[in-house]
């Protein structure tokens, strides 16, 4: 096979891997199983978490709950 | 969709393309040296497509590493991602990235002085590429969101196994048939 053809058959599974990677992945975008997750929505109550340029304390009012959402309907 | 949520999305599709374009290229390295691609072209052939393959990665690997300077919730610093290990979360995870990174950007640039060096040391330059290619899978499985998934694992796990098979097959068998 000429080498052109394996150049333009190599970039076009790179690119078919791309594209396959970009309709992929926002249709997953987020991943309760992914290994490394921001320190912030892991922390809990009084923990702190290191960021660039400072350290976020999470109090309380951010604390994860396994409360049930609460909703109300109005009508008039 | 904001803007972080759109530079994590990059990262995450520019890691997975930069992985794809980075396994051609071994395989294309190992399929000189085995035998096993000789059904596609000539050993020339396969050389200039290496040659060309080398270089396929950069741009997906230099924009999965921009996305992710630019990505506030991912909170990667400049130096993170040059020096190993620094990273403030994940540090053994994002620190393979960043050794893998400057190895390979290494052996890139050893590979255009390959002329000046003499043939041993550049023949243990560039096997350095297999521990490179070791450091990058590493840190895919330690921090790739997306290796968790079972259809994106059964492709990146078999390229590896493929690739660790031919690689170790090269090694104990020398050239295989084709």
């Amino acid at each position: 096979m000429r080498p052109a053809l394996l150049k333009l058959a190599a970039t076009a599974l790179t690119l078919g891997a791309t594209v396959a990677s970009a309709l992929y992945v926002p249709a997953h975008l987020k991943n309760p199983a992914a290994p490394l997750q921001p320190g912030v929505l892991t922390a809990r109550d009084g923990a702190s978490s290191s960021v660039l340029g400072g350290t976020v304390v999470v109090g309380s009012s951010v604390e994860p709950t396994d409360q049930p959402p609460m909703t109300s309907t109005y009508a008039s | 969709m904001t803007a972080d949520q759109f530079l994590w999305v990059l990262a995450r599709v520019a890691g997975l393309g930069s992985y794809a374009a980075l396994a051609i290229a071994l395989l294309s390295g190992i399929a000189m040296r085995t035998a096993v691609l000789d059904w596609l072209g000539s050993n020339r052939a396969m050389r200039s497509l290496h040659e060309f393959t080398t270089v396929l990665w950069i741009p997906l690997a230099g924009l999965h590493v921009l996305a992710l300077l630019l990505d506030s919730t991912a909170r990667v610093g400049l130096i993170d991602v040059v020096l190993p290990f620094h990273a403030s979360y994940g540090t053994l995870a994002i620190g393979l990235g960043a050794l893998s990174l400057d190895l390979m950007v290494a052996l890139t640039v050893a590979a255009y002085l390959k002329r000046r060096m003499r043939k041993d040391v550049w023949l243990w330059v560039h096997r350095a590429t297999y521990v490179a290619f070791a450091l990058i899978f590493l840190h895919s499985v330690l921090s790739g969101t997306d290796f968790s998934d079972p259809a994106v694992s059964a492709i990146t796990w078999g390229a590896a196994a493929g690739l660790f098979s031919l690689g170790l097959a090269r090694v104990l068998a020398g050239r295989l048939p084709a």
